[in-house]
């Protein structure tokens, strides 16, 4: 569906993005994460061609360009703030966009808008307005959908519907790339993670696979950490310590069971360390960060 | 293009600045018409319609590009047309539209209060063609204003200054022009071409003989050196509007 491939995006002489690619497949729910200033917004403009760049970006294998956006005609992006004009209701804003008076009055429906989509946009609060961005993106059931921090000023149950709308969208076959700093709203819907850093890719994963990558580490605990410690260092078989624990990587578990036997030490606890989401996106972060100083 | 023209419309007749330019535009057209002597020149100037009109069609003009970015619906234009150009002459457009219209409603408003005021005193044989001209000379300046305050959004992306400029250039650009041509005599054939004379092109066509002397070009010179402002200042502004990052 969206063909994102090797990327560069110049602001002035700064690199702002390196080497970017990834593909978003039709029904997948992309996830795009990264601290502030890591590229996220400026990789959607890129690909809604609002930014000039090098390499190649496809949406239904035509290209987009900066001078030429007709493979965006099924393509509905929310990006930054929502794009309002506030002197127009809410529908004339819609109808703007719509190709569809039928696709039109469904997305109000199921946004729940119908109270006050008759009323000036100028007199809406922050969620009306993110969710009449998030209508028009989703207007003329588009193929592809980008939305830049799409929870931004939702309440809980909007936060909710908005979760099941864009299952629902992807069920039918539209693609999504998301980006929040609600991991824990990402994580509810995301069929794919892409992790961006200082303008540099650093994971574009399916979900189930990143997820598995923590259990991959295991928590030691031994009758005598020290010892233990200094042997699996020896043997570089140690990858960090948390709290009391000493933590190893999962393939070397066997073969540190028989290192402890033999050195008469006894294992008092060995399990796979349970960490969250949000802890496992940092320690992706970070690990990069560790891995460009070296 | 014809989506993006409609669109361009609808937006237009949405927004109220529109409508209050007009109401503006009637208003001091009533205040110059009472406030003043009555005489075939003032009539004939639509009692000073093309004077108010720069004025507010350089804040319409700013304004109806500049609240793109404002409203960050620049973002879904660009990426939901084809390409930039669409846009900007969608808009070009409109606003050229909205001048002509504007136009009409001056010289419908001079027919009312030429009758109100001097009644039968002066006849409409007399008037009818230096009106006309005097129409189609505030016209092609109006296009020159319009290009002109989409070129200077583009550039200072800031409405204030695109109209304070606008002003300026209304009140005392023409006294500018004639300030620096005095100034420097020698250079007049040079002089008389840069921007601040072509304001005289409203007048000179109705009045040529008062005119030709302080614009010192002739009508067809006049007419011609704001064609070229125009095709200047449209393709700078699209040129700046095409490479604004957004």
């Amino acid at each position: 569906m969206v063909k994102v491939n090797n990327i560069n995006v110049f602001m002035g002489k700064k690199h702002i993005i390196k080497n970017v690619s990834f593909q978003v497949k039709p029904g997948e729910i992309v996830g795009i994460i990264g601290p502030n200033g890591a590229g996220k917004t400026t990789i959607m403009k890129t690909i809604l061609g609002l930014l000039k760049f090098t390499g190649k970006v496809s949406v239904a294998d035509r290209n987009v360009t900066e001078d030429n956006h007709r493979a965006l005609s099924k393509v509905g992006a929310l990006i930054e703030n929502p794009a309002i004009y506030p002197f127009l209701t809410g529908l004339q804003n819609l109808e703007l966009y719509t190709e569809d008076k039928n696709s039109m009055k469904t997305v109000v429906k199921q946004l729940k808008m119908q109270n006050y989509i008759k009323s000036r946009a100028k007199n809406y609060s922050l969620g009306m307005k993110q969710k009449l961005g998030i209508a028009m993106a989703l207007l003329n059931n588009p193929n592809f959908v980008i939305l830049d921090e799409p929870m931004n000023g939702l309440d809980i149950e909007s936060t909710i519907l908005v979760r099941k709308l864009i299952k629902h969208y992807a069920e039918q076959g539209t693609s999504f790339l998301i980006s929040s700093h609600i991991l824990s709203e990402l994580q509810k819907i995301m069929t794919r993670i892409v992790i961006i850093n200082e303008g540099n890719l650093i994971i574009n994963k399916n979900i189930d696979d990143f997820k598995n990558i923590n259990h991959s580490r295991y928590k030691l605990l031994t009758n005598n950490q020290k010892e233990s410690q200094k042997l699996l260092q020896e043997k570089g078989m140690l990858e960090s310590q948390s709290n009391k624990y000493l933590l190893v990587n999962e393939k070397n578990i066997f073969s540190i069971q028989n290192l402890l036997y033999k050195n008469k030490i006894q294992l008092l606890e060995l399990a796979p360390q349970q960490i969250d989401f949000e802890q496992l996106v940092v320690r992706s972060l970070n690990k990069k960060a560790e891995e460009d100083e070296i | 293009m014809k989506f993006s023209l409609q669109q361009e419309f609808y937006k237009f007749n949405h927004q109220k600045i529109s409508f209050y330019g007009l109401i503006i535009l009637l208003i001091l057209m009533i205040y110059s018409a009472f406030s003043n002597k009555t005489s075939t020149d003032t009539i004939i100037q639509n009692f000073g319609a093309g004077q108010w009109l720069t004025i507010i069609v350089i804040t319409i003009s700013s304004t109806f590009l500049s609240m793109e970015y404002t409203n960050n619906t620049i973002l879904t234009l660009f990426y939901k047309r084809p390409n930039k150009f669409v846009i900007y002459f969608s808009k070009l457009f409109v606003l050229v539209i909205y001048s002509a219209i504007s136009l009409v409603l001056s010289v419908f408003v001079t027919f009312i209060l030429k009758e109100l005021i001097v009644g039968g005193q002066y006849h409409w044989s007399d008037l009818v063609s230096a009106l006309f001209l005097n129409v189609l000379g505030t016209f092609i300046y109006l296009m020159f204003i319009i290009t002109l305050a989409l070129l200077l959004i583009s550039v200072f992306k800031n409405n204030a200054v695109v109209v304070g400029l606008g002003l300026f250039n209304s009140f005392l650009g023409a006294s500018l022009s004639s300030a620096i041509m005095s100034d420097f005599p020698g250079s007049i054939s040079l002089l008389k071409w840069n921007p601040f004379n072509m304001i005289y092109i409203m007048n000179q066509l109705s009045f040529p003989k008062d005119f030709i002397k302080i614009s010192y070009l002739s009508n067809l010179q006049i007419i011609i050196a704001n064609i070229f402002y125009i095709v200047l200042f449209g393709l700078l502004g699209y040129s700046m509007f095409k490479k604004r990052r957004v």
